[in-house]
């Protein structure tokens, strides 16, 4: 009569229709979209492209020096973020809000424009280092492209590590003063071991988004080979599909690598790290003289980061950027008539994409936690793996996959919704889960035993008490969405246009102005749809201890 | 459980419903345009103006992008038409079976040289641009000119030890413009291991950038000094917007043809055929010559403002055909005997 | 309202046996309580017959029905949880309605069903409040009415009083069980509270090591305990060795004593015991009174505790603890004392600690 184990998992799988078609749903629609299209561009160079990679001595160039703009700019970016991250968890640091909302900027940041603002500001004809200091800086090369991904890359860092060091108990830190511990004695023996493994994840995503740079490092160096820009080059100088699938699929191996390094050996750790619920002591506050450097440190980094913004905007209103600062509104008039249409395009794209993702992560991740499939690891990876991507890999792989028979999507907006949609899930379903790591597990278990099925348990526990990952998730996937070029320039078609784009191709004409005028709306209406979403959203969450 | 069969029913009725329209939809003509747009919409305009067809464009200043989706739409082509770029994109295409031939009627009334123009009637020539160089005369003047030293003319020049660091030049590698000139070097001194070395040379004074605009910007705003570019971007980018540039064709200068070309597979072949026609005409050539400041191939349409006439420009012995032919491994050869 | 009956349940987590070969029946409209340390394995049984973990071995009944296949929402019971896991972004009143929504009990029924549990428990006042807005107490009682109003074949209880401040517990679980008498629901109560689960039980199962160690009623458990384990959770207990020297008969501290046990073992086994005896069964005196069963000794410690006082004393070579009832304004006893040890009717269990 028993048969245990595997007689009680498929009497609830059949007792529980919702739950497996909840998971049919969220499996065919991670293989379809996932998988399928990254065999399509593993599969498309012939295996002798393959063999000759490794006899490529550019190719062998491009990955020594991806790997060392890597290991630099992740110090850097983790460093800034680590310090920035500690100064605004200070309860008395002053402006902490400012400063933590000015570190979100960077994440709105649309390819070559910032390097471009970086040029104009810090350049050999630079607006700061030469007219204001005087100095003959090359910021072309490496040490530039260094600077830039700092500052572009830092925010992740400290968005990771400001979470951590939040979840850390204050009375921790009581404890400590109490046994007699000075401020850097306690700093160094309780915040930053209790940080590590949040600095260890944040490493590993600065490294994977520095590996996967193509924005910046296409204005900033010449002729200096990296892995994500020789795909590009392939393409764009040789006509070269083959090649750039094997260049893409090369930047594969240190980027999964990375992630599967992450997933295994910190995400662990992290989580133990964030259990911890609200509503606690307050931090002590920090004494004066660590607070000031702090303070200066922040007011610093957020001065870089607002300057490139600033200088966009100059650029929107110069008649001519960095020679000729008369006003005009001759930009606007070319960027909104030629591309009005194209920002309307790039919020409807942006939504639709950002529902898709944050919809589909939340059902995947209440899919994989219910242990009762045993596929849960496979959809978890696939769900994850996105990641480890990069934005021109996505962008081939929807080309060759979804062209042609079973599922044409070429020429509809879809095959671009779904390829934003599909490359932002991890993002969506790392909320999801660690969100639903929060909610006690006994909750659910009422709900059950009060007699709600699975997607009954879904729909009246976790969607309600899940909406604070779904807003973060959609504001974040909104965002990457308005301000994607790598996807977009393989995946848009005549009839659906969208800013990035169009900027492109103003910059191409060398119409700067127009390029600046066109970013700077594109900004402005993000911001704005961001706050509208923040709003929207945010309505329902009644009752909730908020945050 | 319903509720999950009714999404699921309403995704698979969007994705049939969202699915591209079938063929021949009323005479709309897709167009891939690889020249800016300005250009483009002028000339489609008047095209919609003289044919009544409709257009639709994907416009973007990278041919080479451009090429690749086509390749990469082989199964399902997405676009009637490949428009601008130089030929030395076309051309590969056609030699992959993916456009389609036609030799127009109006072929010969536009009486164009044999040069432009595919004998197999893949690709059409319909704009010329000649590389020229360029520097930014308000650091010239302040900083070479005390010295003594002339501004440059010849390709020879941008060898001159005192230019060091401050010459640009777009990369052979990821640009038809860089590769053209490479090509052009070749042809000069008729002799590809005494180019090579000249171009080793070269690249200790220079720096490649992986776009074709980007010297003109750099140049333009004195972040470098020297550089080489088409004269016509030279000329529409920077001389025309105020920047302190001066544009000097070299002699032994080399040409890109622009091309227009049908795709095979095509969602409206016909009205791609009647595109290339109006290509043929006077209207785009006069419009790009206004715009772009391209040379028409047509003889009998006007000169560029103030770009000097075609014929007074010396061109080095070009054999296109040898280059299309070796572009792979001259870029290869390039990348492994010069690039880092 | 249903019996549960376990028969011979396992379930392992990993390597671990957390529940062992527990069989027990729960009789219907009964105070079932299950007593042990934690992770002993009181609180897997429970979430067994609650369905929230299915069992390795064994079969679980409830009613007549057996239910090992019957995942938590198809299973007639109501739980109420430790932490309460009320529902944080639904108001009490759509708390408590919501087994009644997953039911599908008409509209108009679900709020008078709600109104009278919430009455029952006795909250007033709150029905449009969240959780967040009330006090501990409060947010248990909605627990119960939620878990009340589905009429369940059995209630379950985890550990329900833990987070409550000590007279509020008092108070609450003399509530609980006038409650369960009144209404005459099937109980299956958790806790690791030996005097809460002697207080308001009708019948006590003592789980430790995921083994049944005694069933009983409170009574059997606190003076007849199966084991040295047994006793020594329920209540304080001395443990003296003795020797079985007759078949009622048994020796220590070189005093001979009766025992109602059944004194010797199998032939062959051995003869050594351990007797148990209460602190209130022992008694002091300030003078020496004859009889064979008076020890000399001396206070260590002593406690004033209200009803009683409690000495540590040592004599014939142990420590023995020792309640002595109602002592009133008495200044409390200290220095050489004597012990009187009963001769009568004391308990037996075996040498080894648990079964």
């Amino acid at each position: 009569m028993q048969l245990s184990g595997v007689h009680a998992r498929i009497s609830l799988r059949v007792g529980d229709p919702g739950l497996l078609a909840a998971f049919l749903v969220v499996a065919a629609a991670l293989v379809g979209f996932v998988l399928y299209p990254t065999l399509r561009v593993l599969a498309y160079p012939a295996v002798s492209d393959y063999l000759a990679a490794p006899h490529n001595s550019r190719w062998i160039a491009a990955m020594r020096n991806s790997l060392m703009m890597m290991v630099l700019s992740t110090a850097s970016a983790t460093l800034v973020g680590f310090v920035y991250a500690y100064a605004t968890t200070r309860p008395n640091l002053p402006g902490r809000t400012a400063f933590r909302q000015v570190a979100l900027l960077p994440l709105f940041a649309p390819p070559f424009m910032v390097a471009f603002a970086y040029i104009l500001l810090f350049g050999r004809q630079g607006l700061i280092t030469k007219q204001l200091l005087g100095l003959n800086v090359n910021l072309f090369g490496w040490q530039g492209l260094w600077l830039v991904q700092t500052v572009a890359f830092f925010p992740y860092a400290a968005l990771i590590i400001a979470q951590v060091l939040e979840a850390i108990n204050p009375t921790l830190e009581y404890a400590a003063r109490d046994l007699g511990a000075s401020e850097w004695t306690l700093f160094r023996t309780v915040t930053f071991p209790l940080a590590r493994p949040g600095v260890a994840a944040a490493m590993l995503i600065v490294a994977i988004s520095v590996l996967a740079d193509f924005g910046n490092a296409v204005v900033l160096v010449g002729d200096m080979p990296l892995l994500a820009t020789e795909a590009w080059f392939r393409i764009e100088g040789l006509g070269d599909l083959s090649g750039a699938a094997v260049v893409v699929s090369v930047l594969l191996l240190p980027t999964v690598g990375l992630f599967l390094l992450e997933r295994v050996w910190v995400s662990r750790r992290l989580y133990t790290a964030i259990t911890g619920r609200g509503g606690r002591l307050t931090r002590p506050p920090t004494p004066w003289y660590f607070l000031t450097p702090l303070l200066v440190f922040s007011i610093g980094v957020a001065i870089f980061v607002l300057l490139v913004y600033v200088a966009v905007l100059a650029g929107a209103f110069a008649r001519t950027w960095g020679y000729n600062w008369t006003l005009t509104l001759d930009h606007w008039r070319l960027a909104l008539g030629q591309s009005g249409p194209h920002l309307v395009n790039s919020i409807k794209v942006g939504v639709a994409s950002a529902l898709v993702t944050s919809s589909l992560a939340l059902v995947a991740a209440f899919v994989t936690s219910r242990h009762v499939f045993r596929t849960e690891r496979a959809l978890d990876f696939l769900a994850v793996l996105p990641a480890a991507l990069p934005g021109v890999f996505i962008g081939i792989g929807f080309l060759l996959a979804f062209n042609q028979p079973p599922l044409v999507l070429g020429g509809t907006p879809w095959i671009l919704i779904l390829a934003l949609a599909f490359w932002h899930i991890p993002f969506g379903y790392q909320a999801a889960v660690a969100g639903m790591k929060q909610i006690d597990r006994s909750i659910e278990e009422a709900a059950s035993n009060l007699g709600a099925s699975g997607l009954q348990v879904l729909r009246d526990v976790y969607l309600p008490l899940l909406r604070g990952p779904f807003v973060t998730s959609f504001v974040t996937s909104f965002i990457r969405a308005v301000t994607n070029l790598s996807i977009v320039v393989f995946l848009v078609t005549p009839r659906n246009l969208v800013a990035t784009y169009a900027i492109l191709s103003m910059i191409g004409g060398g119409f700067w102005g127009a390029a600046a005028a066109l970013t700077t709306a594109l900004l402005a209406v993000t911001f704005v749809a961001v706050g509208l979403a923040r709003v929207a959203l945010g309505r329902g969450l009644r009752g909730l201890p908020v945050g | 459980m319903r509720r999950v069969l009714v999404v699921i029913a309403c995704l698979v009725l969007g994705a049939v419903i969202m699915s591209p329209r079938v063929q021949g939809q009323g005479g709309k003509v897709v167009i891939y345009s690889a020249l800016d747009a300005a250009v483009t919409n002028e000339i489609l305009k008047a095209f919609e103006r003289t044919s009544g067809l409709q257009t639709e464009a994907l416009t973007l200043a990278a041919a080479g992008t451009l090429a690749t989706r086509i390749r990469a739409e082989k199964v399902r082509p997405q676009a009637d038409v490949f428009l601008g770029g130089s030929i030395d994109f076309h051309a590969p295409l056609a030699k992959e079976g993916l456009l389609d031939a036609y030799k127009s009627p109006r072929l010969a009334e536009a009486n164009l040289a044999p040069q432009f123009y595919d004998p197999n009637g893949y690709w059409t020539g319909w704009y010329i641009g000649a590389l020229a160089i360029m520097y930014n005369r308000d650091r010239f003047e302040r900083e070479m000119a005390p010295k003594g030293i002339k501004p440059p003319a010849t390709w020879d020049d941008l060898l001159n030890p005192a230019f060091k660091g401050q010459v640009v030049l777009p990369s052979p590698i990821t640009t038809g413009g860089g590769f053209i000139f490479t090509a052009a070097q070749i042809f000069r001194f008729a002799n590809e291991d005494r180019a090579f070395e000249w171009l080793k040379q070269l690249a200790q004074n220079a720096t490649f950038t992986p776009t074709a605009p980007a010297p003109i910007t750099l140049v333009s705003r004195g972040e470098a000094l020297v550089g080489m570019n088409w004269g016509h971007d030279i000329r529409a980018m920077a001389v025309n917007q105020g920047f302190p540039v001066e544009l000097v064709f070299p002699p032994d200068t080399a040409t890109e043809i622009g091309g227009v070309s049908i795709i095979k597979g095509s969602p409206n072949p016909d009205g791609a055929r009647r595109f290339v026609d109006f290509m043929l005409s006077r209207v785009p050539q006069d419009i790009n010559a206004k715009y772009g400041l391209r040379y028409p191939t047509r003889t009998d349409a006007p000169v560029p403002m103030g770009m000097p006439a075609l014929t007074s420009l010396k061109f080095v012995a070009y054999n296109r055909q040898w280059a299309i032919d070796n572009m792979q491994r001259l870029r290869e050869k390039w990348q492994s005997v010069i690039a880092k | 309202m249903a019996e549960v009956r376990l028969v011979d349940v396992s379930k392992n987590f990993g390597a671990h046996a957390a529940v062992e070969r527990v069989s027990l029946v729960v009789p219907d409209g009964s105070f079932f309580t299950l007593l042990g340390p934690s992770g002993g394995g009181k609180t897997t049984t429970l979430r067994i017959v609650a369905g929230f973990y299915p069992a390795d071995r064994g079969d679980v009944y409830i009613g007549a029905t057996r239910v090992n296949d019957l995942p938590p929402y198809r299973r007639h019971t109501a739980m109420v949880f430790q932490e309460y896991a009320l529902f944080p972004h639904m108001t009490v009143v759509e708390n408590v309605a919501y087994g009644l929504r997953m039911r599908r009990v008409a509209a108009p029924q679900i709020r008078r069903r709600v109104a009278d549990a919430l009455a029952l428990v006795g909250l007033t006042g709150v029905d449009n409040a969240f959780p967040s807005r009330l006090s501990g107490g409060q947010q248990q009682r909605v627990a119960l009415a939620r878990a009340l109003v589905v009429e369940p074949e059995v209630l379950l209880l985890d550990e329900p009083l833990s987070s409550l401040d000590a007279k509020l517990r008092v108070r609450v679980r003399t509530e609980l069980r006038a409650l369960q008498r009144q209404l005459g629901k099937t109980v299956l109560y958790v806790t690791h509270d030996q005097e809460e689960a002697l207080a308001i039980s009708d019948r006590i199962a003592l789980i430790a090591g995921g083994r049944i160690q005694q069933v009983g009623t409170p009574v059997e458990i606190y003076h007849r305990p199966a084991n040295r384990f047994v006793a020594d959770f329920v209540g304080l207990a001395n443990f003296i060795d003795a020797e079985v020297v007759g078949p009622q008969t048994v020796r220590a501290v070189g005093i001979t004593m009766q025992t109602a046990d059944a004194a010797s073992g199998p032939n062959g086994a051995s003869r050594r015991r351990v007797i148990v005896l209460r602190p209130e069964a022992l008694h002091l005196h300030r003078e020496r009174i004859p009889g064979p069963n008076v020890l000399p000794g001396h206070i260590t410690t002593s406690s004033f505790l209200g009803t009683l006082a409690r000495y540590w004393v040592d004599a014939g070579g142990t420590t023995w603890v020792v309640d002595v009832p109602a002592p009133g304004e008495t200044v409390l006893l200290s220095g050489d004392i004597f012990l009187e040890i009963p001769r009568d009717g004391v308990h037996l269990v075996q040498s080894e600690s648990m079964l």
